[in-house]
């Protein structure tokens, strides 16, 4: 085929001209799809991931009360927490990273009597996972005392009670369960997407004491509001006189946040202390 | 010269032209027409718990998003009674953690007298099961339904 004649066919511009337009109508498509639908999609992925965890903070709840009520050392027991979310297929998306920790000391009971001296105070370990979204807000979940605590943003809540009971008989006696957790080994953090082990084991329990004159119960934690709701509606339905009358509730929300429940009449505390041993991640180094 | 007057290759250029000016023009049309109409929105992912005690029915934010309460609707129902209450701010309002309550955030808990509702459902029996239901307006969607009864879960 000479120049002139190749010059003068035109059957390939047709060709061109399609694939072009057809290129240029899959981009724009697909721009849509970027721009509209993933985050959305992503939205979702990221709120049912955080769903999960807290079912899976239940499992870990439901772990760590069977071994305190088995006493049982050297039986570890494995509950799966997903650290983070992954991305969708093909389409640019970021994934969902989170950390899973223990923090020893993290938060102190305390029990004083009317002249300020401290008849107890212990203080307890937590477990705790915070979530590195990039479309769903930010959750924490965390284990304290033997309660399952929500926290974001605006504020916390408590999704699963500690072991605490009332009974006014005519005083108010509390029975509580601490549930102190210590990392050990040194595994005690680990952070990125997958689904890691933490492992957890029953180590010691000192013998139930009790405390009587009991007029305040000082907890210093992160999570005021949700300690002050449980406190609040566990305390009104056993105590005759309620709020104001029988107890009064402050929080103090600073560089040193804690919760203090005053009781108008002294109480009688049982106080039972369980020390649970966990690490985070494959294996079990003593 | 034959091939100057041959117009079968250029016929064809302008046709597939006019094909593809009318696919785009098309395509352009309902696109407009989609995204100029309200987007479904996402419901929101929220966990609320409803309870039954002391006189009052409340219902807990126990995380998850932000409910906007001019756009929620609560739904209270007993039988064939229906008591709708729509944007409507709750007899208490507990736990704000911003002082006023706009946004139903975590830990807020709203409370409604359980003699309103019961007298607005027919004056059934305070003990009487109650369904609650939770709607958000915007996305259109049920976010909570459960059951409260007085002295019950």
């Amino acid at each position: 085929m000479n120049i002139r004649k190749i010059k003068r066919s035109e059957e390939a511009v047709v060709g061109i001209v399609v694939a072009v337009l057809l290129a240029g109508l899959l981009f724009a498509v697909m721009t849509i799809i970027q721009m509209v639908y993933v985050p959305k999609w992503m939205e979702q992925k990221e709120a049912e991931h955080m769903d999960s965890v807290v079912e899976q903070f239940a499992q870990l709840k439901t772990a760590i009360d069977t071994q305190s009520a088995l006493q049982q050392k050297n039986t570890p027991i494995a509950t799966s927490i997903t650290l983070g979310s992954g991305e969708l297929p093909y389409l640019m998306s970021v994934r969902a990273y989170g950390e899973l920790e223990i923090r020893g000391n993290a938060c102190k009971i305390e029990l004083t009597d009317g002249l300020g001296n401290v008849l107890n105070s212990s203080s307890v370990g937590i477990i705790r996972y915070s979530s590195a979204n990039a479309y769903f807000i930010n959750q924490e979940f965390i284990y304290e005392t033997g309660a399952v605590i929500t926290n974001q943003q605006e504020g916390n809540m408590m999704s699963i009670k500690p072991q605490f009971s009332t009974e006014e008989n005519p005083n108010l006696n509390i029975s509580l369960t601490i549930i102190n957790i210590s990392g050990v080994g040194g595994k005690i953090a680990s952070g990125g997407y997958g689904t890691i082990a933490i492992q957890t084991e029953y180590d010691d329990s000192l013998t139930p004491a009790e405390y009587n004159n009991v007029k305040n119960l000082n907890i210093s934690t992160s999570y005021v509001n949700a300690w002050e709701t449980f406190l609040n509606s566990t305390l009104k339905k056993t105590m005759t006189y309620g709020e104001a009358n029988d107890f009064s509730i402050q929080t103090y929300i600073n560089n040193n946040d804690y919760i203090n429940v005053s009781f108008a009449n002294p109480i009688t505390v049982y106080l039972k202390r369980i020390d649970i041993l966990a690490q985070i991640g494959p294996g079990w180094i003593e | 010269m034959k091939n100057k007057r041959g117009k079968l290759a250029a016929s064809e250029v302008v046709g597939t032209v006019l094909l593809l000016g009318i696919a785009i023009a098309l395509f352009s049309s309902v696109q407009l027409m989609v995204f100029s109409l309200p987007q479904n929105e996402r419901a929101p992912s929220a966990s609320l718990v409803g309870a039954a005690n002391n006189g009052n029915i409340t219902i807990s934010h126990h995380g998850g998003e932000s409910l906007i309460l001019s756009n929620t609707q609560i739904i209270f129902r007993n039988n064939a009674q229906t008591f709708v209450l729509t944007g409507t701010p709750a007899d208490i309002v507990s736990n704000t953690s911003k002082g006023h309550l706009d946004n139903w955030d975590i830990g807020e808990v709203l409370a409604y007298n359980l003699t309103n509702i019961t007298t607005h459902l027919g004056g059934i029996p305070s003990n009487s099961e109650i369904d609650i239901t939770v709607v958000d307006l915007k996305s259109n969607s049920v976010v909570m339904i459960g059951t409260v009864k007085e002295g019950g879960a």
